[in-house]
């Protein structure tokens, strides 16, 4: 039996004691309060675990069923997701007057995306995608098409899909060959094949809606041309050829030329489908201007990629509870300096050093990556702001996090998850446990949505280094101001000096990176994945000294006590790995480079 | 030296005749090179005044864009006349240019009319691009004739050190070698000879270049932005390349001097067949009035419409212009930094189109030699000085190499030209065959006949380039290196970009003071070949540490600056910097603190700190009071220094010449300067050799300032601007700070104030500035854009 209980408490000590979310959030114009915040995580988390958790584990060996065309959901997941639209669960961020509740973005993108991959990953990428075509298509699309598809999208009722790959065509968009002819109507025929498409073709939902990137014809080479499509599954039966005023939500049967020919076989989320997706001449609506549909994918797929990063942290935190609550049961050994329990054959396996660093390790990075993502998804929120500043430092600060969010909190997820595994010994290798699964499940979260090492570049070559720095700013100066103004608290020393060391060595190794990578793009490039990993480091030590000192002052209960321990450990056994990336960083790209590839 | 010439050969009385914009251009230059000028144009019949045309001429100098007068007053050395009443002063004349209208009968005539005038030792020589010196001659007086040359000046000639001279069997070498001397030490000229043909060198291949690539852009379809993008940087061409080009030199006279050149040519040149291309397009745009950058545009023009100034380019098919295309390079233009073959191959329409225009023009450049001259090294400078090409044709073809020049010649059905062959087959280092070896460290060109013949350079040039052939620097990191210079002087070459200041060229320049004081050495020399000395400071790596809130490494680079050039000041050995182009900010402050400077004529100098929201910090505040109070550039008393510095430093003030830098007090009375720049480097050697028979390192200076009182004087004078319209809030805080170094703190005129003082000073001010929001972003938007912030 899988155990898990929402990590409530550690969010209402993220939003309520370390980040200002409720003022944050009413200054922006939201109807919002503490009660409201925690009436929702309580009730998602408790929703969560009664109705994905108990299908997670059959979604996972029963998976889905691909028959000519279509494919079939097992019958839980379906009645499950209807449960959910019905309590109005996926659609949190949605606009009221779309149906939504309304709330800010920081519940769903954060608490909502960790509770949901901890209980049912496979399942909760199919509102996640559905969340981020309505946004996208809310914030660019034409009136006329806003108006129709979005209430459809945030009832839950139809679900979207976002269409990039290309059998030829992954990490280089730019050469996708997939058409788009305008029509006299002012709609599109769109034609191609599309690979790896998440929740592509399935029966969850009345109707599927694919944000495709296309282009038309005579458009400019590379991502210049690519321009976004806007394609139903099914067409509304009235439909003739002009536009979608004023047409009932009835349904033709027949589907608008877009086809399911695959679903591929995968290591984890098995019930999850991975479609090839086939559009022939299937009609469709720009959304944006033309050849303008790179920036406004990438505005999806930046959501996209904080979601898996969310992943890390709900697959992490379930296979944490899972092998630590196994281990609590588990006697092995005894305790090196004498038994504890001496009535028992063995005494309990916590009382094992390497036990207790595994469950550490899990604890800590989880909690420290769930504290940088409390603070991501409220700079969402603020990203909106009308005052200019405060859109401006969000924005900045969003576009340096994404990608560290992204590589970091997955590359830690899986760590953990392995590491949860290893707790268990051979029971973390057998299915019964469960936690085998959560550690194939992670797994695609370093992969897709731009794998951890096109986050790392993406990093290192572009958020670093657009407006000369400026992003960096954001971040650095009131970093840096923390740490003066703790100088002088005793207690926080132990935090505050590595946290100081940790920033110093950041300012040198992005200046590093600078002046060689101006001139030797390899450099950049050799380091970035280590940059990056040094990178998350510096916002994790941020966080845990952030936490360490609220903590401090409230000293003598077990929740903050275990904090500044957390913190401890952080600082102690997480943190020093800083010294080697930089070693690594500074080595160059040399005894990369000069390796003769005809020896590789 | 190679050859000595004698006081009473030397040129200093020249006449130009004819005043038009190239005459009066030589005109100015030669009053840049401190000659007495006597301008003479045609009598005009509606003024009162006969030499109206040129004394109008000399008013125009001083409103010339780029100015053509390295300093006003050097119009003063200039006379105007005309050719009715004045041809009789010609006795006494050196040298008569002559710059009249491109008509071999009215030349002739001019010339009969000079012929009875002109001394006996006077040279003449014609500007001509087109007329044969042959053709010139006829008629003419055997003893004009034996000093009368072809000396064809580039546009504009103050700039472009190229100068094509003609000569014949008739004129005595002494003669020609008085000549080429001063050209080339005192107008600074890169001078090459060339055979009487049409268009010489310079003309003949660029003008060849600019049609061959008019006829494969329309050819390839291509727009004027994606022919001036493949063509200009990525082949080491100013960025002008072609179209840009043209609009600069006036599309009417491109018609010209193609039709002329062309008439010229023997039948069988390669010329020939790419006449005509795009001409049509040519008579439109004559007949719209779209002749180039001197009326309201040509191939680009900018749209000032709406306040906004946009650069629009012609679509060469339909004539309409739209908003330029400002990354119109193909990904092929990519290529161009590994090496031109890549480029050429590349596979898209880019690489196609390069391949094309390159092919024939190299190959073109080949087929001059001997006709024009034999003397490849020639071709190569008339390239580089004339054009601005980074790399001469043979210089690419080398990079190329021969042999696979011939394969790409030959697979694309083209011809080969003979000496393209001797090339290939010659006995250079380059197995492949190469036009250039370097054996002993000298530049060997390879002669028409297939044998090497090294290049004959006087022994007042000098370069970086001559050292790097002829061994490794004694220590290098990224930023520069240190070179034995020989003769006991060392120097220290910065190569960042735009040899900027950064903490690993200034480890290098105390390596180098270390090296020359342990070592008992004469000195060192600071300088490059590179078109500027130091534009400032590594503007984005402060930025960067500024935005990682690095300010620890910020205050040690400001440190490290400070004790480095200090350490320039004091050490025990003379330290001379060798001026050029920009001098900027750090680069300025270098200067100020070097024992001397030996200043390329065209250096552009100035403390341009305040437009990215700081001020010197460098010493460049302390060394331009000092310095304007002890070069009596102000009046006495304590304020006069501080009220000039505050100004020059204030606005952001920048000498467009050695000359005017002097009158600013950046260079001192005892400063050199050298018109030539190849000439520059040894120069500098020669100086610090000079200094180093005496030296003891400079007195550190005492300052008189006057405090709080002075500090109020330049608030009102702030007031003003502010009240004027003329400051914008963070100028106010730039000044503010500015103003509190300058006046000297916490003192007044009682008491003396020592370096370290205004150093302090400088540090402190610069320590907040750089925290000052408003700072980054001028100094992100000049980083940016190029171009200042005004916030």
């Amino acid at each position: 039996m899988v155990e898990y209980n929402a990590p409530i408490r550690d969010y209402d000590f993220l939003f309520n004691e370390m980040f200002d979310a409720i003022p944050i959030a009413q200054k922006l114009g939201y109807d919002f309060d503490t009660d409201f915040l925690s009436m929702l995580t309580e009730g998602w988390g408790e929703h969560a675990k009664e109705v994905w958790l108990p299908i997670n584990q059959l979604g996972d060996r029963k998976g889905l069923v691909f028959d000519n065309g279509s494919i079939k959901m097992p019958e839980e997941f379906k009645s499950a997701y209807n449960e959910s639209i019905a309590g109005g669960w996926l659609s949190t961020s949605c606009k009221p007057e779309h149906g939504g509740m309304g709330v800010p973005v920081f519940f769903q993108a954060v608490t909502w995306a960790e509770i949901g991959t901890s209980t049912n990953m496979a399942m909760s990428v199919l509102p996640a995608l559905s969340l981020g075509v309505y946004d996208v298509l809310t914030e660019h699309g034409e009136k006329e098409l806003v108006d129709y598809f979005a209430t459809k999208l945030a009832s839950g009722k139809w679900a979207g899909t976002m269409c990039l790959t290309e059998p030829h065509a992954g990490t280089d968009l730019g050469i996708i060959t997939t058409k788009a002819v305008s029509q006299d109507d002012g709609s599109y025929k769109v034609t191609g094949t599309k690979i790896f498409i998440t929740y592509g073709e399935h029966d969850m939902t009345e109707n599927i809606i694919h944000l495709v990137l296309a282009k038309t014809p005579g458009a400019p080479e590379g991502t210049k041309g690519i321009s976004l499509f806007l394609v139903p599954k099914y067409l509304p039966s009235e439909w003739k050829s002009g536009g979608v005023k004023g047409l009932s939500h009835t349904l033709r049967t027949d589907h608008n030329g877009v086809t399911c020919s695959g679903s591929e076989e995968k290591m984890g989320i098995h019930a999850s489908p991975t479609c090839v997706m086939n559009f022939d001449e299937s009609i469709g609506w720009r959304v944006g201007d033309l050849h303008k549909g790179m920036p406004l994918m990438f505005e999806m797929m930046n959501r996209e990629r904080l979601a898996t990063g969310m992943m890390g942290i709900g697959l992490a935190e379930i296979a944490y509870q899972n092998s630590l609550a196994w281990a609590k049961e588990r006697r092995q050994g005894r305790d090196l300096r004498g038994p504890q329990d001496p009535n028992e054959s063995a005494d309990n396996i916590l009382v094992h050093p390497d036990v207790r660093r595994m469950l550490l390790e899990a604890k800590v990075n989880t909690e420290g990556c769930r504290a940088l993502a409390a603070w991501t998804g409220i700079l969402l929120d603020q990203m909106n702001s009308d005052d200019k500043e405060e859109a401006e430092m969000a924005e900045a600060l969003v576009a340096m996090f994404t990608p560290i969010v992204k590589a970091h909190f997955t590359d830690l997820g899986c760590e953990s998850a392995s590491t949860c595994m290893q707790v268990m010994g051979g029971a973390g290798y057998c299915t019964e446990y469960g936690v085998e699964q959560f550690y194939r499940d992670v797994r695609i979260s370093k992969i897709w949505e731009g794998t951890n090492g096109i986050q790392a570049l993406d990093l290192a070559g572009r958020k670093i280094t657009q407006n000369m720095g400026k992003n960096l700013r954001y971040l650095m100066w009131p970093l840096t101001e923390f740490i003066e103004n703790n100088k002088d608290i005793p207690e926080m020393a132990e935090f505050n000096k590595p946290l100081h060391q940790g920033v110093r060595g950041l300012q040198q190794l992005t200046l590093l990176m600078i002046a060689e990578g101006q001139g030797n793009p390899h450099f950049l490039a050799s380091g970035a994945t280590d940059y990056c990993r040094y990178f998350g480091n510096v916002l994790l030590a941020y966080m845990w000294a952030k936490m360490a000192k609220i903590s401090l002052n409230k000293k003598g209960t077990p929740f903050y006590d275990a904090k500044v321990a957390s913190a401890r450990y952080f600082f102690n056994r997480i943190f020093p790995e800083t010294v080697g990336l930089a070693a690594r960083i500074q080595s160059g790209h040399k005894n990369l480079m000069d390796y003769p590839v005809e020896m590789m | 030296m190679s050859k000595e010439i004698s006081q009473s050969s030397v040129i200093d009385r020249v006449a130009v005749i004819g005043s038009g914009v190239m005459g009066a251009g030589i005109a100015a230059h030669c009053a840049n090179a401190g000659c007495e000028v006597l301008l003479l144009d045609i009598v005009t019949e509606d003024s009162d005044d006969r030499s109206a045309l040129a004394r109008e001429a000399i008013q125009k100098m001083h409103k010339s864009n780029p100015e053509m007068l390295m300093h006003k007053r050097n119009a003063k050395r200039i006379t105007p006349g005309n050719i009715e009443d004045d041809l009789k002063k010609l006795s006494d004349i050196d040298w008569v240019i002559e710059v009249i209208v491109e008509n071999l009968e009215i030349k002739r005539s001019l010339y009969a009319s000079m012929s009875e005038h002109i001394g006996p030792e006077t040279i003449v020589s014609s500007n001509t691009s087109t007329i044969p010196r042959a053709e010139l001659v006829e008629g003419m007086t055997s003893g004009m004739a034996s000093r009368f040359f072809i000396t064809h000046f580039f546009n504009p000639p103050r700039y472009l050190p190229l100068l094509e001279v003609v000569t014949s069997s008739e004129v005595d070498d002494s003669v020609k070698d008085r000549l080429c001397d001063f050209a080339d030490r005192s107008l600074g000229k890169r001078v090459i000879m060339c055979n009487d043909t049409p268009g010489f060198v310079g003309n003949r291949l660029g003008v060849y270049f600019i049609q061959r690539a008019f006829k494969a852009t329309i050819d390839h379809g291509l727009t004027v932005e994606q022919a001036d993008a493949m063509l200009g940087r990525p082949l080491g061409i100013p960025k002008t390349a072609v179209f840009g080009l043209m609009d600069l030199v006036g599309i009417d006279l491109s018609v010209h001097v193609i039709e002329s050149l062309v008439s010229h040519l023997p039948d069988d040149d390669p010329f020939h067949d790419i006449v005509g291309a795009g001409e049509d397009i040519i008579q439109d745009m004559i007949a719209d009035g779209y002749t180039g950058r001197k009326s309201k545009g040509g191939f680009y023009r900018l749209n000032k419409e709406g306040g906004k100034r946009v650069k629009e380019a012609r679509d060469l098919s339909t004539g309409e212009y739209a908003s330029a295309n400002r990354k119109a390079a193909f990904p092929s233009a990519k290529m161009g930094k590994q090496g031109l073959g890549p480029l050429m191959d590349y596979p898209d329409e880019g690489g196609a189109f390069v391949s094309d225009v390159l092919l024939d023009t190299l190959s073109y450049a080949a087929h001059l030699v001997p006709e024009v001259t034999d003397d490849i090294y020639s071709i190569d400078t008339a390239m580089k000085a004339g054009f601005n090409w980074k790399r001469g044709p043979f210089e690419m073809m080398d990079s190329i190499g021969a042999a696979s020049m011939i394969e790409r010649l030959e697979t694309t059905g083209r011809s080969v030209p003979t000496f393209l062959r001797t090339a290939a087959e010659s006995e250079t280092e380059d197995v492949n065959g190469s036009f250039y070896d370097s054996l002993l460290g000298e530049i060997n060109r390879l002669a028409p006949n297939g044998s090497l013949v090294t290049v004959e350079r006087s022994e007042s040039t000098l370069n970086v380039a001559d050292l790097k052939r002829r061994g490794k620097p004694l220590k290098r990191n990224g930023s520069a290196s240190i070179w034995d210079m020989g003769d006991e002087v060392l120097l220290v070459e910065y190569h960042t970009k735009m040899n900027a200041m950064d903490p690993m060229n200034m480890e290098m320049l105390l390596n180098a003071v270390d090296m020359a004081e342990s070592e008992g050495m004469k000195g060192i020399v600071i300088g490059n070949d590179a078109s500027n000395f130091c534009a400032g400071a590594n503007l984005g790596l402060a930025l960067f540490a500024a935005n990682l809130a690095a300010w620890k490494d910020l205050e040690d680079f400001i440190a490290l600056g400070q004790d480095t050039y200090q350490t320039i000041k004091y050490s025990e050995i003379p330290i001379v910097a060798a001026a050029a182009g920009m001098c900027l900010g750090g680069g300025a402050e270098v200067l100020m603190h070097c024992d001397a400077i030996q200043a390329h004529s065209e250096s552009y100098v100035g403390l341009v700190e305040v437009g990215v929201g700081i001020i010197p910090a460098w010493g460049g505040c302390k060394e331009l009071l000092g310095r304007l109070n002890e070069f009596k550039l102000v009046s006495e008393g304590p304020m006069g220094p501080v009220m000039k510095a505050f100004e020059y430093i204030g606005t952001a003030q920048v000498a467009k010449s050695a000359e005017q830098a002097r009158s600013m007090g950046f260079l001192g009375p005892e400063d050199r300067i050298t018109m030539n720049r190849d000439r520059l480097l040894a120069d500098a050697k020669s100086l610090v050799i000079e200094l180093s028979e005496e030296y003891s390192p400079p007195e550190p200076r005492s300052y008189s300032l006057p405090g709080a009182s002075g500090m109020l004087a330049l608030q009102l004078a702030l007031n003003d601007l502010v009240l004027s319209g003329m400051a914008t809030p963070h100028d106010v805080v730039v000044a503010t700070a500015l103003a509190e170094v300058l006046s000297g703190g916490d003192t007044d005129i009682t008491q003396k104030v020592d370096e370290e003082t205004i150093l302090s000073l400088e540090k402190a001010a610069i320590a907040r500035l750089a925290q000052d929001i408003d700072t980054l972003d001028r100094m992100q938007h000049m980083l940016e854009t190029g171009k200042p912030l005004r916030n």
